[in-house]
């Protein structure tokens, strides 16, 4: 699992790819939560490189999403594939979550 | 009849999800397995895998789960046995989806995505094992 940052404006952006698995899951957690420690608030989470995730995957982001919650942040994920968005559907993700087709979509709903 | 079967032993550590996914890979080329099956199959045995290794034991010793896959005319079987205390993933209450996130549990999930991606799951506790079946139909060509 690779993890890249960008920052445009006052959103970051944070591209996972690879497999969001048992073995990869709790690095991305404390890399995510590291960086709402250093105070991102407004977080695009670019899915479009991610070809795999299970519910140990799924969890970072319920996690992620509750801490954005508490300091009113933004949160966005963005280029989900169909089978990842199957996934996020069979979990009801696609209710609680803000999804974009693409990462500058998700960047306008962050940056408002 | 079209029969192809991958049988694997795997030891009570997370880090074995790695090997299971490799072995995975290599049956779902020979079964010319769309990239959907694949990707379903791979997380159906992780979800299971994960659940043995993370509740079935209490002691610090190495076990073995045997992890096997059967795909027969359409159909894909798929069996785990493990050694640990009993635990029928049937019981376990479905979370609850519709609550608003401040409400979602972060855990849960891993049986809910299971019996949504499968047609059937049976569960056996024999001779100090447990024993789960779980069949998924399947559309690819084979």
């Amino acid at each position: 699992m690779e993890i890249k940052e960008e920052t445009r404006g006052k959103v970051k952006i944070v591209g996972l790819r690879g497999k969001l698995d048992a073995n990869s899951s709790p690095a991305v957690e404390k890399e995510l939560l590291a960086l709402m420690d250093r105070g991102e608030e407004r977080l695009v989470l670019d899915l479009s490189e991610l070809t795999y995730i299970s519910s140990l995957g799924l969890r970072i982001f319920i996690s992620v999403a509750k801490n954005i919650r508490k300091v009113n942040g933004k949160l966005a994920l963005a280029g989900l594939n169909d089978h990842i968005y199957e996934i996020f559907k069979i979990a009801r993700f696609t209710n609680i979550f803000s999804i974009f087709p693409s990462c500058e979509e998700a960047v306008v709903h962050c940056a408002d | 009849m079209v029969y192809e079967q991958i049988r694997i032993v795997l030891s009570n550590d997370l880090s074995e999800i790695a090997k299971l996914h490799r072995e995975l890979e290599i049956f779902g080329q020979k079964c010319s397995l769309t990239p959907k099956t694949l990707f379903e199959l791979n997380l159906i045995l992780e979800e299971l895998l994960a659940n043995v290794v993370s509740y079935a034991y209490g002691d610090n010793q190495r076990h073995e789960i045997v992890v096997q896959a059967d795909l027969r005319d359409g159909e894909l079987v798929i069996k785990v046995e493990d050694d640990g205390r009993a635990f029928n993933p049937l019981q376990s209450p479905p979370p609850d989806l519709e609550r608003p996130l401040e409400q979602r549990k972060v855990g849960g999930l891993g049986v809910h995505l299971v019996r949504e991606l499968t047609n059937s799951i049976e569960y056996e506790r024999k001779d100090g094992k447990n024993f789960l079946v779980v069949r998924k139909r399947i559309e690819d060509p084979r």
